[in-house]
């Protein structure tokens, strides 16, 4: 099951039950982290408190860290996630009034609410101040409409403006965090006259246990393969794919099994060239190229309920090479046609005319396979005109505050 | 009671990462805040003002992404997020109606100043797309330029502007 979850798997309504859930767990940590106090709050900009630089730093790399985690093992799909757009000028302004907003407020949205849920006065007029800006900014928009959408950039990642991969961006990420933590250690103790006691062994321990709790993940995302990459090189492995024995059709078999549905469905996979498959192919086939079959977006065709995927190709190796790939993909029931194209073409398509002396089974195959022509050939035509099995459309997530 | 003590920061930042990452992972999203105002403020002018709501370019194209205002996503986390806060509160013995302040701000000081960053965040998280919930910390999450680039602005200004603002602290 390939995250996210929304909606293919959690609809609207069972994603907002989720959302009070989530925003439960979100205003627990944000008030035991102590962001109920606008004093502990604008510590940070004073170097006498940087609770706010500690929790945001650590949550930050944590959710970047186990985001990049999940998709190595191949348990989230980037391409869909929401990245926040980059409209350079409108971000630079925003985040300056923002700052602004901070130092003066004492209080961020996020931490305006936790404080008014928990008494904090100053905090619930600050929630009104927000709401006030807001319906500000609407009754006033013309005056800034062009600066608020000036140079913008789509939605591009940080890795990409400074030209690093977003592997390399967690890691660096990491060490910025791990140094500023340190840093800020130093400057709250000086600002607060405290002396810090060196010999604490506690203090050593903690330390470097946290640091390595962040910098091993982010080595694991800097050289694990990623998963499809990793997938596709066991799939070359000849002796891995020969030895696992897949589950086979044979040309006969699958004939019969075309033309006499029953309950299980046969969804054929042509994994051979363009070229071949428009010359000629095996009825209701359609086609998919061995690399794409690592692409999620055929979970759709692949993935049914009460349905058998058949892999066929010049040769039968490509076909359980496809197989181990589909397996890999957590398709379920995946079969290989034995002898590839050629043994259907043969068998089906060109019928061997009857020897001599012909045994009863000779017979009956040949009965079978003159009639299963005809009928494969109209099941075709039908085929043809039904609408084909498309690959699903990837649609990014809609998320953001506008 | 009395009250506990905060929980350690970096624990705090654990959980908190992991509530963001499970989010990321169930619905494909970052968490908010300033945009469940936004909802508040939207369905608040689209009531009193229906007609106005209709025909101002701010609005209207709000009223176009999200044609019920209180029915989004981040309205019904910001719901949690109260009631998660303010269990947090109770639990720790952390709940109480007060005032909060630098040591030489007098009251109305304030609150007139909490209005004055309230409005002001309000105002550039329109800009920023989000605020420190939504484009920084979300951002940084997803490696967002916008959303990191938004998140050192802010942090960036806040450093410029303390010393400025020193007596409503320090």
């Amino acid at each position: 099951m390939l995250a996210p979850l929304v909606p293919d798997f959690i609809n609207e309504q069972m994603s907002w039950l989720l959302a009070v859930v989530i925003g439960f767990g979100f205003g627990f940590a944000l008030e035991q982290a102590g962001f109920s106090s606008s004093r502990k709050l604008a510590g940070l900009f004073y170097g006498y408190d940087f609770t706010v630089l500690r929790v945001f730093f650590t949550a930050g790399i944590t959710a970047m860290l186990g985001t990049l985690v999940f998709a190595k093992l191949g348990w989230l799909d980037l391409e869909l996630i929401y990245v926040n757009p980059a409209y350079l000028h409108a971000a630079v302004v925003g985040g300056a009034v923002m700052g602004l907003g901070f130092i003066i407020g004492g209080f961020c949205p996020g931490t305006s609410l936790v404080a008014a849920s928990v008494g904090r006065i100053d905090a619930m007029f600050f929630v009104l101040g927000g709401a006030l800006g807001i319906f500000l900014f609407g009754e006033l928009f013309p005056l800034y409409s062009d600066l608020y959408t000036k140079d913008f950039l789509g939605a591009p990642l940080i890795g990409e403006w400074v030209g690093i991969s977003k592997e390399t961006a967690a890691l660096s990420f990491v060490i910025i965090a791990l140094v500023a933590f340190a840093a800020t250690f130093l400057i709250e103790k000086k600002v607060n006259r405290q002396a810090i006691d060196w010999s604490n062994s506690g203090l050593w321990l903690y330390s470097s246990g946290f640091a390595l709790l962040l910098y091993v993940p982010a080595l694991y995302i800097v050289f694990a393969p990623d998963y499809k990459e990793s997938i596709w090189a066991r799939a070359g492995n000849l002796k891995q794919v020969q030895e696992r024995g897949y589950p086979s059709y044979s040309a006969d078999k699958l004939a019969y099994k075309l033309l006499n549905p029953d309950g299980v469905s046969i969804q054929l996979i042509d994994l051979r060239d363009s070229v071949s498959y428009a010359q000629d192919r095996i009825p209701t086939a359609i086609r998919i190229p061995l690399s794409e079959l690592l692409d999620s977006r055929w979970e759709t065709v692949l993935k049914r309920k009460n349905q058998r995927n058949v892999f066929y190709a010049g040769d039968e190796l490509t076909a359980k090479r496809a197989c181990y790939i589909a397996e890999q993909m957590r398709y379920k029931k995946n079969y290989v046609l034995s002898g590839g194209w050629d043994a259907y073409n043969r068998t089906i398509n060109s019928v061997p005319a009857l020897g001599e002396k012909p045994s009863v089974q000779e017979r009956f195959n040949h009965r079978f396979r003159t009639r299963a022509k005809v009928l494969l050939a109209e099941l075709a035509r039908k085929h043809r005109a039904k609408p084909q099995a498309k690959p699903k459309k990837k649609k990014k997530i809609l998320g953001g505050c506008s | 009671m009395e009250e506990k003590k905060y929980m350690n920061p970096y624990l705090a930042g654990l959980v908190l990462g992991f509530v963001l990452l499970g989010t990321i992972y169930i619905t494909g999203r970052g968490l908010g805040a300033s945009g469940a105002v936004k909802s508040t403020v939207m369905q608040t002018v689209k009531s009193a003002a229906p007609g106005h709501y209709e025909n101002t370019a701010y609005y209207a194209a709000y009223a176009e992404r999200n044609p019920s205002p209180m029915k989004t996503w981040l309205t019904f986390e910001v719901f949690g997020l109260l009631l998660g806060a303010m269990f947090s509160g109770l639990v720790s013995g952390r709940f109480r109606w007060k005032l909060e302040k630098g040591p030489r701000t007098g009251n109305r000081m304030r609150l007139a100043m909490a209005v004055l960053g309230g409005a002001l965040f309000g105002i550039g998280s329109q800009f920023g797309r989000g605020c420190t919930s939504g484009a920084a910390l979300s951002g940084m999450a997803v490696q967002s330029a916008g959303g990191i680039l938004t998140m050192l602005c802010i942090f960036g200004m806040g450093y410029a502007a303390a010393y400025f603002f020193r007596k409503l602290w320090i």
